[in-house]
């Protein structure tokens, strides 16, 4: 190298390298415990009561009671009480078992899209698939779940903002954290001397997925607790171009299976509306700016409930923020009924 | 960029890839834009090709080019008296810039508040001022630059370039350690050597880190922003537990950031100060002080209680220098007087703490062997740790974590907050307890608080080491730092909480 060269190894002088013996062992031991867990199958590490776990309980206890699906209604906790699936076989005059509701509790596009993909066999035949959003569904400040951190794809992982993307990556080399939840689990069970956790959801007579023994809720909600919901679902709000390929995903999907793909946001209770405005307004409309342009683009409908009497619902309609009560369930489904039968997407 | 973030790892590996095969000059100047792309990534307002992305890279350089300038022309003044209008120079740039970005709205907001409380009507000031991140630790590194070759204790810098790597050198960049001419910038100047050795406890002192801040501090996090966010709805006992927390999570996370830094800045062939030496074990107010933030407090002895006469000038003189140093360190935190409280109530524990010890000397040794010794030692440890926790409730109140998930519009003053913890800490009060923390989570703190504690802090505590865990024997060396990777995957929070210290 001549002496003008920008480069130089004289500060490598006395440099002695050895075997780096100690991190070589680390990285076999964990590599050793990430593959045993990986080789591990799946269901016996997630615990019950997490998405993933409700996902493996609809598969095993929901799915088979719907061998031919005709309707598939998909999205979170607030469609998985809002719709009575064996009300809208009814109303709709289809067989028995026709509507599958596959609300997931805190459910992301992703799950739908992840439930839709592992059971696409029996999906597929739906001939009907409506999602239904939530205000935080496109935004990756809202925390995206153990399904979407286990299973998301590399892509996915790198595009996401930071921290998100950190988080994401790492989970992606490092799955034991999730997959070992379920010692942490038994170990935090053993030391609070707690019993197992397990998966309180039922199938009930109407054919939807409900916890079993529910209580009357007031009606009534406390203003600062609906703060505190508000904030968590509006916390670093960003809309995110990967969560949105995760409903292109399912519409292609679903277009390719020969079904109708809409989409369809629940009324909030209007008092949390309103509060919603007032403290996110801008947040809002650009999650409902959002909403339309992906419809446009997907070329799908899209139905957009902002208050609660479009769908001739109320206040006294809602358990909490957004969650309908069984009362208001009933109505909603025959409003439903009407909407499908009117867009005459099961023709 | 965060350290624990994929994005810093992708600026660095590069980085130090190219770093090691360049030449000593081209190794500074190569240095020198990593440190302006990694400065100039703070400011997201506008994108890369913008020329206002580098305005507060500019602001940096522009006031160290000054110090530079002024600290070239005070070593060719022999005469002391001839010096002093440049230090004069130097100082009001720095601490105008200093004041005019930080400071400004507070002591607007404040005069304000003082004459309308006297029932002076007059409008109030306030201007759009973004805060230049880390501009608290370039200004006192930069000052020091100054004050040392005014003092004549330092040759100026060689070269500007030099010198702009010496104030922007990224590891240390954003929160310290707030480094000494002397060391760093002579680090700059003279060509460092690639060790084998540096290497390995680089990449220790990078993983300490990292475990610190993640298996650690972010998992106390949240349980002290709920505390905090709302200490009405709080049990006594959930508001002790919240402080607890805060309390090992400002250390985990500000020693991490400290560790990282000179962990990467060890890789590179740099030696940065230690920042802390296990502050929690000392056994009184002085060697908390010696152990804290170390860089800071010798800073402010340094450069603020001796010029001021520090214990020279008699009792009275004593006890204001001391008071008025930590009322400064307090505000140098933030431009909020929940940290000047802070700092004046240090200033009162250390005031006491010598009025205590009369003539005698503060010690912080390990006790001689004897049941009765121990016990009184960790008697004091543990009454320093509670005097020092206290103190925190102040801090804290004064700034909001910058994480902290559901804390809008019901956030409470600093004031407000403090005294809402106050009270509520009381055990004997009529309490409404709506927050309760949850278990799995209490369950995961006190593990990570234990770890911190049984796995870094004792080992390099008794042993008086940093990377005591490298003399271990081979097979304890493994499981040791398995256990720390395995933990530090583990038990990662899943919501990444900035450094606390970035916020100054």
């Amino acid at each position: 190298m001549s002496r003008s060269s920008i480069f130089s190894f004289e500060h490598f002088a006395g440099f002695r390298p050895r075997l780096p013996a100690t991190l070589l062992a680390v990285a076999g031991l964990l590599a050793a415990l990430e593959l045993c867990l990986r080789l591990l199958p799946e269901d016996k590490l997630i615990p019950a009561r997490s998405r993933q776990g409700e996902i493996f309980f609809m598969e095993r206890q929901v799915l088979p009671h719907f061998p031919k699906p005709q309707v598939l209604l998909l999205g979170s906790s607030r469609v998985r009480r809002a719709a009575v699936p064996r009300q809208l076989d009814e109303e709709l005059a289809l067989p028995p078992n026709s509507t599958l509701n596959a609300g997931l509790a805190s459910g992301h596009v992703f799950e739908a899209l992840y439930l839709y993909a592992r059971n696409r066999a029996q999906l597929k035949q739906a001939r009907l698939v409506m999602l239904n959003t939530d205000e935080w569904h496109l935004s990756s400040g809202w925390r995206l779940g153990s399904v979407f951190e286990l299973h998301a794809p590399w892509a996915d992982r790198m595009q996401l903002p930071e921290p998100l993307r950190t988080r994401l990556l790492l989970d992606g080399v490092f799955s034991m954290r999730l997959r070992l939840r379920i010692i942490q689990g038994h170990i935090s069970n053993w030391l609070v001397r707690r019993k197992p956790d397990t998966l309180d959801l039922k199938l009930d007579e109407n054919n939807q997925v409900l916890p079993p023994l529910r209580e009357p809720l007031p009606v009534d909600i406390d203003p600062a607790r609906l703060d505190t919901t508000i904030e968590a679902f509006y916390y670093h709000f960003a809309i995110s171009r990967v969560l949105e390929g995760h409903v292109e995903r399912l519409a292609r999907m679903v277009r390719e299976d020969g079904g109708q793909f809409v989409l369809m946001q629940l009324p909030n209770r209007s008092s949390y509306q309103s509060e919603v405005r007032k403290l996110h307004g801008a947040e809002y409309a650009a999650h409902i700016a959002a909403l339309r342009a992906l419809a446009a683009r997907l070329d799908v409908p899209l139905f957009l409930y902002d208050q609660p009497s479009a769908c001739g619902l109320s206040d006294e309609s809602y358990e909490d923020y957004g969650h309908i009560t069984p009362a208001g369930a009933r109505t909603f489904t025959r409003f439903l009924a009407d909407l499908i039968q009117r867009e005459q997407w099961l023709k | 960029m965060l350290f624990n973030s994929f994005s810093f790892w992708l600026f660095f590996l590069p980085v130090f890839a190219w770093y090691c095969v360049l030449n000593h000059r081209w190794q500074n100047r190569f240095l020198l834009a990593a440190s302006c792309f990694f400065y100039s990534w703070w400011e997201p307002s506008f994108p890369a090709w913008d020329i206002r992305h580098y305005r507060f890279v500019g602001l940096m350089f522009c006031t160290a080019a000054l110090d530079y300038f002024v600290g070239n022309r005070m070593a060719a003044i022999q005469d002391l008296k001839h010096r002093r209008p440049w230090l004069v120079l130097s100082l009001a740039a720095n601490l105008g810039v200093l004041a005019f970005f930080k400071y400004f709205n507070f002591f607007a907001d404040s005069a304000y508040a003082a004459l309308h409380a006297c029932g002076v009507s007059v409008p109030r000031w306030q201007l759009q001022i973004i805060l230049p991140v880390s501009i608290s630790f370039y200004t006192f590194q930069s000052l020091a630059y100054t004050i040392d070759i005014f003092r004549g204790k330092l040759q100026p810098a060689r070269s500007l370039r030099d010198y702009l790597l010496f104030i922007s050198y990224f590891p240390h960049l954003v929160a310290g350690p707030i480094n000494r001419p002397q060391s760093l910038l002579a680090q700059c100047e003279q060509p460092r050597r690639l060790t084998w050795e540096n290497w390995t406890q680089g990449a220790t002192l990078i993983l300490f880190g990292l475990f610190k801040k993640i298996a650690v501090a972010d998992i106390l996090a949240p349980l002290a922003d709920q505390a905090f966010a709302h200490p009405e709805r709080c049990s006594p006992a959930a508001l002790l537990f919240g402080l607890y927390c805060f309390t090992f999570q400002i250390y985990a996370d500000f020693s991490a950031y400290t560790d990282i830094a000179r962990g990467l800045a060890k890789l590179m062939g740099f030696e940065l100060m230690r920042n802390f030496d296990q502050p929690y074990f000392a056994s009184n107010l002085t060697a908390f002080w010696r152990r804290w933030h170390i860089s800071l407090s010798s800073w402010l002895r340094d450069y603020l209680y001796i010029p001021l006469g520090g214990n020279r000038r008699g009792g009275a003189r004593t006890y204001f220098n001391l008071f008025l140093t930590m009322f400064l360190g307090g505000l140098w935190h933030g431009a909020s007087w929940t940290f000047a409280i802070w700092g004046i109530l240090h200033g009162l524990y250390l005031a006491v703490h010598r009025l205590w010890l009369g003539g005698r000397k503060a010690t912080d040794e390990l006790p001689a062997p004897g049941a009765r010794q121990a016990l009184t030692h960790a008697l004091k440890v543990l009454a320093t740790f509670h005097l020092v926790a206290f103190a925190w409730i102040f801090f804290r109140a004064g700034s909001p974590s910058p994480g902290l998930r559901g804390q809008g519009e019901g956030a409470m003053s600093g004031f407000a907050c403090a005294f809402q913890y106050l009270r509520g800490l009381w055990p004997f009060g009529a309490h409404e307890h709506s927050i309760h923390f949850d278990s799995d989570h209490m369950g995961q703190a006190i593990l990570a608080m234990a770890a911190l504690v049984l796995l870094i802090d004792i080992p390099q505590y008794l042993k008086r080491e940093h990377c005591v865990i490298l003399s271990w024997r081979f097979p304890w060396r493994v499981a040791a730092f398995a256990l720390l990777c395995v933990w530090l995957i583990l038990l990662r929070e899943t919501e990444n909480v900035p450094f606390i210290y970035f916020q100054f």
